[in-house]
């Protein structure tokens, strides 16, 4: 259940750096300074999995990768293969894909009591989520030095506001959208300053005044707003405090992302995550490539040239589940490349920023052509100074909610035991943590 | 009783086929969501949702519709802004989509959102031409504060505003760059300031919205844009209480070539125009080239401007062979195209109305393959109001493999003799398949793999299996549907109220779709609705 603010296992060390201008103007600066904390990364690909391509052989150590997971064999070490972890929608009512993409990383069901979004098809009204992301969770908890971002989210493809496309909650009916291109991403990350310092300074001092009468104009409104409408407001209003403290924030930018198409994108947000990362932008983040309902991508490179994704995720004929084996193989080699990158991003302690964050890879789906929930594929990696790295752990149905308490643990919020409001069982996952 | 309606002897004898509370979108209601528990709707007899339980009809009175605060879409603040600065930049603010048009009122403002109109606001004022402000006179503070600001936020500015902006401006003026500056900071806060982005509707005691609100709910729904100066003049001289009043200024807008915005958010969400700009599905599209790809996605809502500037009434709109296409499009009409003038004259045997346009074609295909099941299922849920139910649980979409040479319709129909697959696919597919001679981007064609095409077939329509022969025939069959109308009614209420159609209004959209079969009745069914209680009230805000 939601607990009181934990206190961080770690220290520490605001204000121990000399103020000066450059510090007075970008006061984040003192974070990165500290030493280096654990970070969350959460990644979500659409539509399950084909299992008897995922699922490795052999027992918790000695087993031998799957044709899907093959590519992670570099991050083997450092890595926990998930085989058992089974959602509950938590409503009467189930429409695939979309009632559970808001319950992944919140573990509470979507709200069936409002009825803001409609399925003519399936006779059905519904609304957001009713939990907070895991993600959210932490970063609201997370002692010592603000970062500049309170949390970062990167997207591929994740389309407009709907349940169904959106992951990441900060309350009830707030979902978090993602920067949803590497071009996108990388202007916002890191293409908000102007390199001239004077000229940084004039530019921080407009927005200051700026952003300060848009906040007043808040109060202007003569319309009577009822009770929902003035907590949009108020959620806009933060958004726009949250704004100004990253408008400060100075990195040493990559390379801006060039040829970006759909075969390179993932690969290029992933280039930018562990930037941002790597240079203590946030400690909290998350990446989402396409949408929960229904994702119709064609992925003509891997053969998947008609119909889309989710049109042939339907199609449980052996041809046609060998192409989406093919595609799932894609993703791993895509969050391959994240780890690679992590793993090469030097961090403040010396050592990487993989070694310090934690990656957790999930699906709102099992198995998509029967819309299966009851196994859907997790894996882990990272975090070295926690993940006992190199195992397979499979077992009778584990509650979801053992997944999200996992992250909270890593992340030094050791007190929280369960997580969302269907959790029915206990702990982080066993024999996740060394 | 405010109802406008002038013969109410029409109106009492009216009876109304309500839709049932399981065909969805309807019935969903904002605060008791009583249909989010309801019966699954599966296994729903279609012919069910399009009978109901009468309903007699002996006004369209209705309460306000129940839509809370909207933000102001993407695409609505663009217009907007490019009217009132002459500058177009790209914003990246997400919509929500809560049903068939977008609406945002569910969501909060996230920091990707706050991101992108700071980026929105900085990029526009930038490229702004800021020089009546070149030094800090009146004429500065008439055209900051009167002229733009009160475009922005669709009323007067508070005398706080002018306070407040006040303040920004001499703040910004005292920096280097002077009144430029000063107009720079003025006009970045004013374009990311809430009294832009929301609307902002106030009530009259009576429980009508006041005249300001009134004029920016028929902007946003005419134009897709805030009102033109003209618009706020009324408004501050009360000439926007009435309903007759309302439904003059109304056909104003839609005069006007503004009307474009407005009825372009109405027909390219309506018909899912968005599919022929995602490469990601349709990959094909393409190599159309970009312009190409504009005329195609925009000739729908060009053909219900010339119907409505030839005073059609709604029949039109599904069987019209006159058009008013790009020269770009002559490719793919090809041998389609009998007489090109101000208008084109179309084949009337090949090409009827909306459905047969190449981009209502080509965004309800596959890459380079038609899709019956994906037309046929348009038709049904946007055309019809009666989208047939998602597949059961488990079942699988595997056709099955009758060799390389089969037409798109032999392959579909090979599966119907799986029952749980016809019970949907064949009236679904069926009607689908009156499109196949049209392929994935609209072009008319014979034959497919050498075979002639076979585009005769038999469904239920309204309740009755009819047989058509073709994209023309089913065109005049849906036109004559006593269900179409409604729909269309439906789905322009939806649209303009910015939340689903529910049960209060059914009388209002059966008077709706009978106006709209009338001489001149698209114009009276767009302009019906503007004046109805519906849209003019404004909805009871909770406790």
């Amino acid at each position: 259940m939601k607990t009181p603010r934990i206190t961080s296992r770690r220290a520490f060390l605001g204000g121990s750096i000399a103020a000066g201008s450059a510090l007075s103007l970008f006061p984040w600066l003192r974070a990165a300074a500290a030493p280096a904390s654990p970070r969350l990364l959460l990644f979500f690909t659409p539509h399950g999995t084909v299992w008897d391509q995922w699922r490795p052989v052999g027992g918790e150590a000695d087993f031998a990768l799957s044709p899907i997971l093959e590519p992670l064999a570099a991050h083997r070490d450092r890595m926990v293969i998930v085989d058992g972890v089974q959602l509950d929608v938590g409503t009467e009512y189930y429409i695939p894909h979309t009632y559970t993409m808001p319950l992944l990383w919140t573990g509470s069901p979507i709200d069936t009591s409002t009825a803001e979004f409609c399925r003519e098809d399936h006779g059905q009204c519904f609304g957001w989520n009713t939990g907070v992301s895991v993600d959210q969770f932490i970063a609201s908890q997370l002692a010592g030095p603000p970062t500049p971002y309170g949390s970062i989210e990167l997207g591929l493809g994740c389309g407009g506001l709907h349940p169904a496309t959106r992951m990441i909650y900060t309350a009830p009916a707030m979902p978090r959208s993602p920067l949803d291109s590497p071009e996108l991403a990388f202007s916002t990350l890191f293409g908000g300053i102007n390199p001239d310092q004077l000229q940084a300074e004039k530019d921080a001092r407009r927005r200051a005044s700026v952003l300060d009468r848009v906040v007043a104009d808040f109060g202007e409104r003569r319309a009577t707003l009822s009770a929902a409408d003035k907590l949009r407001l108020d959620a806009h209003s933060d958004s726009i405090r949250e704004l100004e403290l990253t408008l400060t924030a100075v990195c040493e930018a990559p390379a801006a992302p060039a040829g970006v198409d759909s075969q390179t994108a993932i690969d290029r947000q992933s280039d930018l995550m562990a930037a941002a990362l790597g240079c203590g932008l946030s400690r909290v983040a998350s990446m989402q490539v396409r949408i929960a309902d229904n994702d119709n991508t064609l992925y003509p490179w891997l053969g998947l040239t008609e119909g889309g994704h989710h049109t042939m995720s339907h199609d449980s004929s052996a041809g046609s589940q060998a192409t989406l084996a093919g595609l799932y193989r894609w993703y791993a080699e895509r969050f391959a490349y994240l780890l690679d990158r992590l793993a090469a991003t030097p961090d403040a302690d010396g050592r990487s920023v993989l070694d310090n964050t934690l990656v957790i890879w999930g699906s709102e789906l099992g198995r998509a052509w029967d819309h299966d929930i009851s196994n859907v594929p997790f894996v882990f990696a990272g975090a070295t100074d926690v993940l006992r790295g190199g195992r397979y752990l499979s077992g009778s149905p584990i509650v979801h909610g053992r997944v999200l308490v996992s992250a909270c643990h890593a992340m030094g919020l050791v007190d929280v035991e369960q997580y969302g409001s269907l959790d029915t069982g206990v702990g982080p996952l066993p024999g996740l943590f060394l | 009783m405010p109802s406008r309606r002038a013969p109410p002897l029409v109106i009492a004898s009216l009876v109304c086929s309500c839709y049932s509370g399981a065909s969805g979108t309807g019935e969903g209601d904002a605060t008791t969501g009583a249909a989010a528990t309801g019966g699954e709707g599966t296994g729903a007899d279609t012919a069910a949702d399009t009978t109901g339980e009468p309903v007699d009809c002996t006004s369209t009175q209705s309460p306000g519709a129940p839509v809370p605060m909207r933000r102001l879409t993407a695409l609505q603040v663009q217009r907007t802004v490019a009217e009132i600065l002459g500058v177009s930049t790209p914003l990246e603010v997400d919509d929500e989509k809560l049903f068939t048009f977008k609406s945002n009122v569910s969501s909060a403002v996230d920091f990707a959102g706050a991101r992108g109109y700071l980026d929105f606001a900085e990029a526009t004022v930038l490229a702004t031409d800021r020089s009546t402000c070149a030094e800090p006179t009146e004429a500065c503070t008439a055209w900051l504060f009167d002229d733009i600001g009160r475009r922005l936020f669709r009323r007067p500015l508070t005398p706080g505003e002018r306070l407040g902006y006040g303040e920004l401006f001499a703040a910004g003026s005292a920096e280097e760059g002077g009144g430029p500056e000063g107009a720079r900071w003025v006009l970045e806060a004013m374009l990311q300031s809430p009294s832009f982005l929301y609307m902002d509707e106030v009530a009259r005691p009576d429980g009508y919205l006041d005249d300001h609100s009134m004029a920016a709910r028929l902007a946003l729904t005419l134009w897709g844009a805030n009102p033109d100066a003209v618009l706020l003049d009324r408004a501050a001289a009360g000439e926007l209480s009435t309903p007759e009043q309302v439904q003059a200024e109304a056909a104003r807008l839609l005069a006007d070539p503004r009307s474009t915005g407005g009825l372009t958010d109405f027909v390219d969400q309506w018909l899912r125009l968005e599919r022929l700009n995602d490469p990601d599905a349709r990959p094909d599209l393409e190599a159309l080239g970009a312009e190409t790809l504009v005329a195609m996605r925009a000739e729908p809502v060009q053909l219900l401007s010339l119907m409505l500037a030839q005073q059609g009434d709604i029949t039109t709109l599904f069987t019209s062979s006159e058009t008013a296409t790009s020269p770009l499009l002559a490719p793919l009409y090809g041998a389609d195209i009998v007489e090109a003038g101000t208008t084109t004259m179309l084949d009337p045997t090949h090409r009827a109305g909306l459905l047969t346009l190449p981009g209502v074609m080509a965004a309800l295909s596959h890459a380079e393959g038609t899709s019956p099941t994906l037309r046929g299922f348009n038709v049904l849920a946007n055309v019809l109001c009666t989208p047939p139910p998602p597949p059961p649980p488990g079942v699988s979409v595997t056709l099955p493999e009758i060799g390389p040479d089969a037409t798109t319709r032999e392959r579909l129909e090979a599966h119907f003799s799986d029952p749980s697959c016809a019970s949907c696919h064949a009236p679904m597919d069926g009607m689908g398949f009156t499109f196949e001679s049209l392929d994935w981007l609209g072009r008319h064609r014979d034959e497919e793999h050498g075979k002639p095409i076979d585009d005769a077939s038999t469904f239920p329509l309204d309740g009755v299996d009819v047989t058509v022969k073709g994209p023309v025939e089913l065109a005049a069959a849906l036109a004559d549907s006593g269900t179409a109308p409604t729909c269309i009614a439906r789905q322009w209420t939806s649209y303009a109220a910015g939340t689903p159609d529910k049960e209060a209004t059914a009388c209002l959209i059966e008077q709706l779709a009978a106006d709209a079969r009338e001489p001149d009745g698209l114009r009276a069914m767009l302009l019906g609705l503007v004046a109805s209680d519906w849209y003019r009230m404004a909805p009871e805000v909770a406790p």
